[in-house]
């Protein structure tokens, strides 16, 4: 990789790469899979396809905000992970407890069962990255 | 619908474990602090080679008129699966070190997802 206008941003590197894989892999994910559920069957399940969407958007904001690295891009994203540990954790609760308007699944119903429960482990470790990472400035080198 | 057989299940099945045999190397490669090694890189290549194999056949007898189940579906996965290997050079080749490796290891975890994926949605044996 070679565009370095500052350098690769701090967010980008060591682990960086694993966790913007990680949140890169399901943006794209989700968010085919919720165009193909509106478009081909959205009055299927209208609660869990809109928000297959949601939750597809909020990946999405995610990856990008941790790719671009700077200071209040890593704070916006630490809320938007935020969000994302809220949605995993009230969609998975809601979606035993209310089978009915979840008759399809979207991503975060059992919390993320379908996905292997990653997508309930991945904003907790979006969080600890993020608490590792905006401890440094975001110029200065990798001191490991 | 008639559930048709997937045309190189064969092929699909050594794909799915040479991915997840090499995504293991890497991860023992990520604990001992080591960068994704060139043979690895190979290793990928020949993995690519095979899933433009499959995807051929699977074309192949599509053309012959043995449509996939889900014709849209697999056509993405197909597509994700033959991206993500080059993707994966580039990103995982980009930061040396243990990172790389432990990158290079997640994609080829997500690409033996996305082979099963691929069967499943040509023979419709799980549902949206």
């Amino acid at each position: 990789m070679s565009e370095s206008t500052n350098g690769d941003a701090v967010s980008r590197r060591g682990p960086g790469r694993v966790v913007i894989g990680l949140y890169a892999v399901f943006a794209i994910a989700a968010t085919s899979r919720a165009l193909f559920q509106l478009a081909t069957k959205f009055s299927d399940a209208p609660i869990a396809y809109s928000l297959s969407a949601v939750a597809a958007v909020i990946y999405i904001v995610i990856t990008v905000l941790l790719w671009r690295g700077t200071a209040s891009a890593l704070k916006l994203a630490r809320t938007f992970i935020m969000v994302e540990l809220a949605g995993v954790i009230i969609v998975g609760t809601l979606s035993f407890l209310d089978a009915a308007a979840f008759p399809r699944a979207t991503v975060w119903s059992h919390f993320g069962e379908g996905y292997g429960f990653i997508p309930l482990i991945l904003p907790i470790v979006g969080l600890f990255y993020l608490r590792r990472t905006m401890d440094r400035p975001a110029t200065e080198k990798d001191a490991d | 619908m008639t559930v048709s057989t997937f045309p190189a299940s064969q092929l699909a099945a050594i794909i799915m474990y040479s991915a997840l045999a090499l995504a293991l190397v890497l991860v023992v490669l990520a604990i001992l602090k080591k960068s994704v090694p060139t043979w690895a890189m190979w290793l990928l290549a020949v993995l690519e080679a095979g899933l433009i194999v499959l995807g051929i056949q699977c074309l192949r007898l599509w053309s012959e008129g043995t449509a996939p189940a889900e014709p849209v579906v697999f056509v993405c996965y197909l597509i994700a699966c033959l991206a993500l290997p080059p993707g994966m050079i580039v990103w995982a080749r980009g930061e040396p070190g243990r990172w790389g490796s432990g990158a290079a290891a997640l994609a080829l975890l997500v690409l033996a997802v996305l082979i099963v994926r691929v069967t499943q949605v040509w023979t419709g044996g799980i549902a949206q």
